[in-house]
C-alpha cells in the first residue's frame, strides 16, 4: 500500500513531477552524452596514437628516448626486430633511425625529426603509404627522396619533386647535409605529427651518420590487441634488459594520464550535474511534503508509524528519480549509439582538435561499465535527496499538522 | 456499571510561551463503553486539546489518561502510534483522507497496517462502506466524493480497525444541513445497534441534540456533564 501511495502521491502534482523527471532526464542526458563523447574522442586518440604514431610497443636504447643524440643507437637491431617479430601477438614491426635535423628550403630553415624507415615495413606497421595524399609513396625518386607532410609543404613552399637539403650531426659530432627530393606529401590527420615528421630511406640517413645498415634508434611493434601493450612490453623488456622496451601509454607524453584521468573526469561532471539536480529534488520533496502536512499528520495519527512515513517519502523521491534516472540514461544510450556510427563533425572547430591530434570527426562510445557507475550514482543521489525531505516529515507533530489549513 | 474507556484523572495542559495558555485545566472524566458524548463549549474552550490528549496525539502537562486501562503517559511515541492504530478510531474536521486512495482504499488502509488478511480486510470493507452508505462509490476517490460522502468514508476508515472508541473532531463543521443528518443518523445507530463508542468535540447544535452525553468545557474546566 504504502508503494502504491508512494507512486500515486508524485502524480498528484503532473507538472511539478514532470518538470523534475525532464530535469533529471536532460542532465543524466547531457552528463552521459558527455561522458559518451569524451571517452570515444579519447578512444579515437589511442587508436590513432598507436595505429599512426606509437604502435603497440617500441624498444630504443635506454638513454636514446631522454637524450635524443644520434649516438644511442641499438646495434644489431635487425636480429632483435627478428626475434621480437617471431611472438605470434605480433602483426609487424618496423626498425627505424630517428635523427633531429634541420631542414632547409629556398624559402625557409626549420627543425624537423628526421625518420629513416624501410617504407615496406612501415606501411605495414603505422599505414603511412595510406596517408599520402599526393606523389607516391617512396616511388619515382631514386636518390634520396623524402615525404613531408602537407603543412611542411605550405611552410617551406614545397612542391613534389622540390628540392630540400638536411642537416645533421653525425657520430662523430660533425655536421652533415644532404639534399633530398619530395617525392610525397602526407597527411597524418595528427597535426602535432604533421609539424615534424619527415620520412626518408631508412639507408640514407644511415649513410648521412655512418652508422651500419642494422644500427636503429627505434623499433615500433604492432601487437594484434591493444590490451596485451602492457604485459607485453614487460616481456620483451626482460628478454632484452639492456634495451628499454616501453609501452605506447608510456610513449606518448601525458597518454596515460589522460587515458586514467578521462573516464574520473567525466564521473565528475555527471556527478556535478548530479548534484545540481540533487537538490532540483530534495526542493520538489520538500515543497510536496510542506503541502502534505495536514495528511502526513493524519497518517501519523491514524496509527502510521515513523519508520512508515519515512518510507513513503524515501519511496516517492527515489520513484522521482528513477523514472527521470533511466529516461536520461536511455536517451543518451541512444544518442551515443546514433552519433556513435555517423560521428560528429566538429566543423571548424575540428581543425583545432586536429592541431591537438584528436580526430575532427568524434564517434562517442560508452562502456558498459560507465553505464554502471552512473546508475549507481542515480541511485545514490535518489537516497540522498530522499532523505532530508523525510526527516522533515517525521519531524511533524500529528496533532499540530492536522490542524494546519 | 459498564466498563470505562476512558478515564482522565486531573489532566491539565498548559501551552508555553511569552503568556502560558492553560487549554485544559484539572479535567476528570469518565467514558464507558458504548456512550455517545459529545464535548462541546465555545471556541477555545479546550475541546480539540482534550480530544488530542485522549487520543494519544498530545500529552498532558499533568494528570493522568488511561484508555482501556492502560496509561498513556508512559508510552514512547511509536508505542502510541501503535496504540492508536490497535484501539482509536479518528474522525476529523476535514474529512482527512489520503486523496490517492479510493474509498475503499482508504477504508482497508488501517487493516493494511495491522497486517490483517486480504479476505477479512475486503469483507469489513464492503459491510462498512455499505453501512455508511458508500456500497457504490467504493472505488472513487475523495475528489469524486462530496464533503459528506468523504466525512462517512472517513468513519467507515474509523471502524476499520474495530477500535475501543471514535474520537471525532468537529465531524460536521465542514457538512450541510442534510450531509450532517445523515452522518449522526449513521453515528447514532453505529452506536446504538453495534455499541461503538463515540467521543466528539462540537459546538453544533443538531449534533448536540443528538447526544446522549454533553459535556461542556468553558476555559478548559468541566461546566456540566449532562446525562440524557
Amino acid at each position: 500500500m504504502l508503494v502504491k501511495i508512494a507512486w500515486r502521491n508524485i502524480w498528484r502534482n503532473k507538472v511539478r513531477s514532470l518538470v523534475v523527471i525532464i530535469a533529471l532526464a536532460l542532465g543524466l542526458w547531457a552528463g552521459t552524452f558527455a561522458s559518451g563523447f569524451y571517452e570515444g574522442m579519447m578512444k579515437q586518440k589511442i587508436n590513432d596514437v598507436i595505429q599512426s604514431e606509437m604502435s603497440h610497443l617500441q624498444v630504443h636504447d635506454t638513454l636514446f628516448r631522454e637524450e635524443m643524440l644520434t649516438k644511442y643507437f641499438m646495434h644489431d637491431a635487425t636480429s632483435i626486430e627478428q626475434e621480437i617479430a617471431q611472438d605470434r601477438t605480433v602483426l609487424g614491426t618496423t626498425g627505424r633511425v630517428v635523427v633531429m635535423a634541420m631542414m632547409g628550403s629556398a624559402n625557409k630553415n626549420g627543425g624537423v625529426k628526421m625518420i629513416g624507415i624501410n617504407p615496406e615495413d612501415e606501411s605495414k606497421v603505422t599505414g603511412l603509404n595510406e596517408k599520402v595524399i599526393e606523389g607516391e609513396y617512396f616511388e619515382g625518386i631514386k636518390r634520396n627522396p623524402i615525404l613531408i607532410s602537407q603543412k611542411m609543404a605550405e611552410n617551406y613552399k614545397l612542391k613534389l619533386r622540390s628540392k630540400v637539403v638536411l642537416t645533421v650531426q653525425d657520430l662523430e659530432g660533425e655536421i652533415v647535409a644532404a639534399s633530398f627530393r619530395v617525392v610525397g606529401i602526407y597527411k597524418s590527420g595528427n597535426g602535432m605529427v604533421d609539424e615534424v615528421n619527415a620520412y626518408v630511406e631508412r639507408s640514407d640517413v644511415q649513410r648521412m651518420l655512418s652508422i651500419e645498415s642494422d644500427d636503429y634508434h627505434e623499433i615500433a611493434v604492432l601487437l594484434n590487441e591493444n590490451d596485451i601493450a602492457e604485459s607485453k612490453a614487460a616481456e620483451f623488456q626482460k628478454a632484452f634488459p639492456n634495451l628499454e622496451v616501453k609501452p605506447w601509454l608510456d610513449l606518448a607524453a601525458g597518454m596515460r594520464y589522460m587515458v586514467e584521468a578521462g573516464q574520473t573526469f567525466s564521473l565528475i561532471i555527471v556527478a556535478i550535474i548530479l548534484i545540481a539536480l540533487l537538490f532540483s529534488v530534495i526542493n520538489t520533496m520538500l515543497m510536496a511534503v510542506m503541502e502534505r502536512t495536514k495528511e502526513i499528520g493524519m497518517l501519523m495519527a491514524i496509527g502510521l508509524n515513523r519508520t512508515k512515513v519515512f518510507s513513503m517519502i524515501m519511496l516517492e523521491t527515489i520513484f522521482l528519480s528513477l523514472i527521470g534516472g533511466p529516461l536520461g540514461l536511455l536517451v543518451a544510450y541512444l544518442f551515443i549509439s546514433t552519433t556513435g556510427k555517423n560521428g560528429i563533425d566538429l566543423g571548424a572547430q575540428g581543425e583545432a582538435y586536429s592541431e591537438m591530434g584528436f580526430a575532427a570527426v568524434v564517434y562517442p562510445e560508452l562502456g558498459i561499465e560507465t553505464y554502471i557507475i552512473i546508475t549507481v550514482m542515480v541511485l545514490v543521489m535518489a537516497l540522498i535527496a530522499a532523505i532530508y525531505p523525510a526527516r522533515k516529515a517525521l519531524k511533524l507533530n500529528p496533532s499540530e499538522a492536522i490542524r494546519k489549513i | 456499571m459498564k466498563e470505562l474507556v476512558i478515564e482522565t484523572n486531573d489532566v491539565t495542559k498548559v501551552y508555553e510561551g511569552v503568556v502560558p495558555v492553560t487549554a485544559v485545566n484539572h479535567v476528570d472524566l469518565q467514558i464507558e463503553n458504548g456512550e455517545f458524548t459529545a464535548i462541546v463549549g465555545p471556541s477555545g474552550s479546550g475541546k480539540t486539546t482534550l480530544l488530542n490528549m485522549i487520543g494519544g496525539l498530545d500529552r498532558p502537562t499533568s494528570g493522568s489518561i488511561k484508555v482501556n486501562g492502560s496509561e498513556l503517559a508512559g508510552m514512547s511515541e511509536n508505542q502510541l502510534i501503535d496504540f492508536r492504530l490497535k484501539h482509536i478510531g479518528f474522525v476529523f474536521q476535514s474529512y482527512n483522507l489520503i486523496p490517492v486512495l479510493t474509498a475503499k482504499e482508504n477504508t482497508e488502509f488501517i487493516m493494511l497496517m495491522q497486517k490483517i488478511d486480504k479476505k477479512t480486510r475486503d469483507a469489513r470493507v464492503e459491510k462498512l462502506l455499505n453501512e455508511v452508505g458508500l456500497g457504490d462509490k467504493m472505488n472513487n476517490r475523495p475528489s469524486q466524493l462530496s464533503g459528506g460522502q468523504q466525512q462517512r468514508v472517513a468513519v467507515a476508515r474509523a471502524l476499520a480497525s474495530k477500535p475501543d472508541f471514535v474520537l471525532a473532531d468537529e465531524p460536521t463543521a465542514n457538512l450541510d444541513s442534510k450531509s450532517t443528518e445523515n452522518l449522526l443518523d449513521i453515528m447514532a445507530r453505529l452506536n446504538q445497534e453495534e455499541g461503538v463508542t463515540f467521543v466528539f468535540s462540537t459546538h453544533d447544535q443538531r449534533v448536540i441534540d443528538r447526544a446522549r452525553r454533553v459535556v461542556t468545557l468553558v476555559d478548559g474546566k468541566i461546566a456540566s456533564d449532562e446525562r440524557r
